[in-house]
Order: C-alpha cells, then structure tokens, then sequence
C-alpha cells in the first residue's frame, strides 16, 4: 500500500499535531522535516518526476517561477492571506502552541479565531526554518505537488505523453492559480490547500487507492472549513459509483480528521465558554454520505439509505454544529429550511458564470464535461472519471446552496471575492477529467499505407 | 515501388499531435493552452511585478494605502514604537482596518478597550501609553479608535 508524498506528509503532521494540541503541548519545531521524512516509504513510488514534454516542462517551470516569485517577494498582498491566514501562522510560529493568550482569550483581537490550523500551521514551521519570507516557499511547493499528481496520474491511466503535457501546461499557466488574486497560488489564502487535496483525492479515484483517497479526505476538514463538503461529496460520488473499499476509506479518513479538528475548533471559537457536544455529529457527515451514495448505486437501497442519510443531515443541522462559521450559519438555515428562493438565480448565475469565466478558468470545468458528451454519444463508458464530473456538478451545487444560506450580510461579499476562489478549488479535478476524459478517445496508431 | 502516404490532413496532423481525437477536441484543448499562454506575460508576470514593487514600497502600509492619512500615520508609528511585549488597545467592532492592523502588529496582543484594568494592564500585559505627538500619558493608556472601520485614530483614555 503506498501513498503520494505530499498528503502521506501532511496526514502524518496533521494526526500528530492535532492530537498535541488537544493537549495543550506545542509542535516541536522539526515536526513536518521529521513527518516528510517518515512518509518517503509509503511514497518510494511516487518520487519518480513524470514526462511532461517540452510544452507541459516549460509552461511548468514558467508558473513555478512566477508562483515563487509571487509568494516570496512579499508577506501576502491579498486581505485574508494576510491578515487571516497568514497571521495565525505567525502565532504559531512563535512557540507552536496554542496555550497563548491570543488563542485561549477570546477578548483578545483574532479576526481568524476558529479557522481551521493546517496551512497556518504548515506555514510557521517553515517560516522558523526559512524565514518569514522563504517560509512562504510552502505554496509553490503546493502548488507543485497539484501539477505532478494530475501529470502522473494522468500518465497511470495511459493518456498519451503529449496530452499529458497539454493538460499540465493548461493547468499550469491557469490565471485563477497564477495571477496574483485572491485565492491564488501565492495569495496565502488556504483554498490552494483545498485545490491540491481535492486534485489528491481525485487522482486516488481514478486509481482506486485507498490509502491516498483516506488521507486526502482526512486533511480536507482541517485545511478550510467547506473541506467538510467537499469530502463527502467525494465520498458520496465514490460511493454511488460503486466501488466498495475506496469511498469507505475515504468516510473514515474525513470522520477521523473532523474528530481531531471539530473539538479544538469548538474550543478556539469560544475559548473558556462551553462548546457543548454539537461537533460529534460532524463526523457523521462523511458517513451519511457514504450511505447516500451507496444507496444511489443500489435500486432496492435507494429510498431508505436517501432518506436515512437525509434525517442524518437534519440531525447534525439541528445540533448546530460547526455554529461559529459561515458554514455552521448555512447548516442551521438549512435545517431551518430558511432558503432565499428569489436569490437563487442571481446565485446560481453567478457561480456558473464564474465555472466558464474565461479569463479565470478558461475551459477548465467546459470541457471535460464536451468531451463526456461526446464519449456518452459514441457508447464510451466514463470509467470513474464520472465521479469526478459529478463531483464537480455537485461541488458547484454546493457553492450555490452555501452562498444562499450562509449569512445575509456576507452574501455580497460571498459573490464578488468568494465564488470564484471556491470555484477555482476544482481546478486540478477539471484538469484531471479532461485529461483522463481525452484518454478514452485518443486517436488510433497511423497507418501508412 | 511502394505506395507514397498522402499527405495528412490539418485535423488528423492535429489529432496525432495532440494525441486527442476528433480534431475539434484537439483544437478546444489547444485553444485553451494558447490563451493561457498568451496572458500570461501580461497577468502572471507584469502585474505582478507592479503589485510587488508597490507592496515593496508601501511595506506594512500596504494594506492601508486606501485608507487616510493620519490612518497611515498612525499605523506606522506603532509599528515603529510599541514594544513587542506589549498590548494594543482598540475600541469599536473590530471590522474593517482593524484586520490588518491586528496583523501588522503581531506578536503584539491586541485587546478591547473595556479589559484595561486599573494599573494600565490588559491579561497581564502593560497596555502601551505612548502618543504620537509625544503628549505624556499621565496615568492614561492609548487606544485604536476604530469605530468607523474605514479610518483609524489614536487617544488616550484613563482607566476606569
């Protein structure tokens, strides 16, 4: 059983740190040099560099450098990199425990109290090696790991070298990743951590390993709060595809990373109020999923794994989970059935509108679903690669529902700075279908005559 | 003598370039790479070095550089002036300038203005007292007006 590097890291740090940090004790300042260390055997075949071309290497090097030069000119020029995620990092940079009177005082100023601590927690035990500038060589490295996880998977799944190269140029130089905006590789906002896990996680898909979709899904939660979602509507379209020990893996990775994260956020959210035992119901989240999904794939199953897995969903909305975000908001207005519905359009067309902005996403999430239409009306099975796409249908579902049930005063901001970087957290899974997508049809050897 | 190929067609050189068939997938995916490839220069490079030189030249005033200028004022004096192992004071909801300023001024705490005890302490740290005009504190701490969010002020307040 092997793992990617990347994720086998930051699962080995995340399950170590968590745990420590419930504590009360501090990161030791080697821990993720000791963790990249201990994961390289679960990883001795993923080290390999894949091919890329001429055309994949150079548009690679080419967003690398200007990813590089972005993240370590300057601390973040973008607001939430700076003042959110950045900040915190600077926190835990100072002795990596969390018993400091910023994080266990709430009448101290925090603007990010209760975000989740994987990126910032990352980012300081780099920034004690490298500096506070060369600490930020984190998000290049992350960005990095996205390019060679869809080239390598991409070439397991027999795509040829040329595609390869296309689809990694096409990802590489993408403006929603490389132009300095927010949510943007180098913005030192936490959604490049959800694009790189969530492109992990689909690659552990298309491969069916379930060490890697269980990892993936494990960090998702403690990267960004939708991480949540997005494992289990992984897990659920895993699930409904029917094969059995990926998605369950993946269910068990998300419960146990939000059994380590939920009650630390519960008690960073309100430090010294009592947070109640609302979080335990979050790891049944992933687990409704997967019970949602595997009663789609079964005819006799459907009706009541739906509508056991539905009453799960109201349960936890009810408990009020999650209550000290945007995310918990969304929850409790769902189980109120609180919906804007002359919102939705607006909503729902801008989400949209943001999936096929050209000068984002270019045809990142429009073509591989072109070419699934096309493969569908020549009789050609999608293979996995139809859960990715009805990931990515979900996950665009998803941003609709969060932005209209999520608060009220936070909508306009949601639309205008928030859409788009949810949006672009697909981009490696787009970029992975397409290219998987293009596999199928690739043209027969030339004949000559 | 053996027969000669005919020449390829466009979309079949595209195809067998590309390795994607039909050609018109191919020319989707390649009209994809071109534009990214074509905006790159101007995107990824050049307005990012515009953006670079000016958060260089801004330093930590970046993130104020819509904000007025006795804002800015004030935030690079206590960037300069307040010592580390000390807290800040501020007044209002928190929003708006004060994310940054929070930011900018780790690892000093911040901390409301109600929690300054008598003794111009805050969760055990001297409150900083200082002014920009250098007027003695007399007893007083300083404090971060940010009621508004949009502009930052600077006073002194006796303890109550």
């Amino acid at each position: 059983m092997s793992a990617p590097w990347l994720p086998a890291t930051l699962a080995l740090f995340a399950l170590i740190a968590h745990p420590l940090w419930l504590l009360g004790l501090p990161l030791p300042s080697w821990l993720l040099a000791a963790c990249g260390l201990a994961a390289l055997p679960l990883a001795r075949r993923e080290l390999r560099p894949p091919r890329l071309g001429v055309l994949g290497a150079s548009a690679l090097l080419l967003g690398l450098a200007a990813v590089t030069w972005g993240a370590c000119a300057t601390d973040s020029r973008v607001w939430d990199g700076f003042v959110a995620w950045g900040a915190t990092a600077k926190w835990l940079a100072l002795d990596g425990s969390l018993q400091q009177p910023v994080f266990t005082e709430g009448a101290t100023y925090l603007p990010s109290r209760g975000y989740p601590l994987l990126q910032p927690a990352l980012l300081a035990q780099t920034m004690t090696w490298l500096g506070p500038l060369g600490g930020r060589l984190l998000f290049p490295c992350l960005w990095l790991s996205m390019l060679l996880t869809v080239a390598r998977t991409l070439h397991a799944r027999g795509a040829p070298p040329r595609t390869v190269g296309l689809c990694v140029a096409a990802l590489a130089l993408l403006p929603a990743m490389t132009e300095g905006r927010e949510g943007a590789a180098d913005s030192g906002y936490a959604d490049l951590l959800v694009a790189v896990l969530l492109t992990h996680a689909a690659a552990a898909l298309l491969r069916d390993r379930r060490l890697a979709f269980a990892l993936a899904c494990l960090l998702l939660p403690m990267a960004k709060n939708e991480g949540l979602v997005h494992a289990s509507v992984l897990v659920a379209c895993a699930a409904a595809r029917g094969r059995g020990a990926v998605p369950i893996a993946g269910a068990i990775g998300a419960a146990v990373g939000l059994l380590l994260w939920a009650p630390l956020q519960a008690r960073l959210a309100a430090p010294g109020g009592a947070s109640g035992a609302a979080w335990l119901a979050l790891p049944l989240v992933p687990v409704a999923a997967l019970a949602f999904g595997a009663g789609l794939a079964r005819r006799r199953w459907r009706l009541p794994l739906a509508l056991g897995s539905l009453a799960v969903a109201g349960a936890i909305a009810a408990c009020g989970g999650f209550a000290a975000t945007a995310l918990g908001g969304a929850f409790a207005a769902l189980g109120r059935f609180d919906v804007p519905w002359s919102e939705l359009p607006r909503i729902a067309g801008r989400v949209f509108y943001e999936a096929i902005h050209p000068v984002k996403v270019g045809l990142t999430f429009l073509l591989p679903f072109v070419v699934a239409a096309w493969l569908r009306r020549r009789g050609v099975a999608l293979d996995g690669t139809g859960a990715l796409l009805a990931a990515i249908g979900v996950a665009l579902l998803a941003i609709v529902a969060f932005v209209a049930l999520g608060p009220v005063q936070l909508r306009s901001d949601f639309l205008r700075t928030g859409v788009d970087r949810y949006v672009a957290q697909w981009v490696g899974v787009g970029w992975l279908a397409a290219g998987a997508l293009l596999a199928h049809g690739r043209p027969a050897e030339p004949e000559l005559l | 003598m053996p027969p000669i190929a005919p020449a390829p067609k466009l979309a079949s050189r595209l195809s067998h370039w590309t390795g994607v068939a039909p050609a018109w997938l191919a020319a989707l995916l390649l009209a994809h790479v071109a534009f990214v490839a074509l905006r790159f220069p101007q995107g990824s490079v050049r307005k990012r070095g515009q953006l670079i030189e000016a958060a260089q030249a801004a330093g930590p005033l970046w993130h104020f550089v819509h904000a007025d200028g006795e804002t800015k004022r004030i935030v690079a004096w206590l960037v300069r002036h307040a010592p580390a192992d000390q807290a800040i004071a501020y007044d209002g909801p928190g929003r708006g300038l004060m994310e940054p300023l929070a930011a900018v001024l780790a690892p000093r705490l911040v901390v409301h203005a109600s929690l300054v005890q008598p003794d111009g302490t805050a969760l055990g740290r001297r409150v900083f007292a200082g002014h920009p005009a250098g007027e003695p504190a007399n007893g007083r701490f300083g404090v971060v007006d940010a009621t508004d969010g949009s502009e930052l002020r600077w006073a002194l307040r006796s303890p109550r």
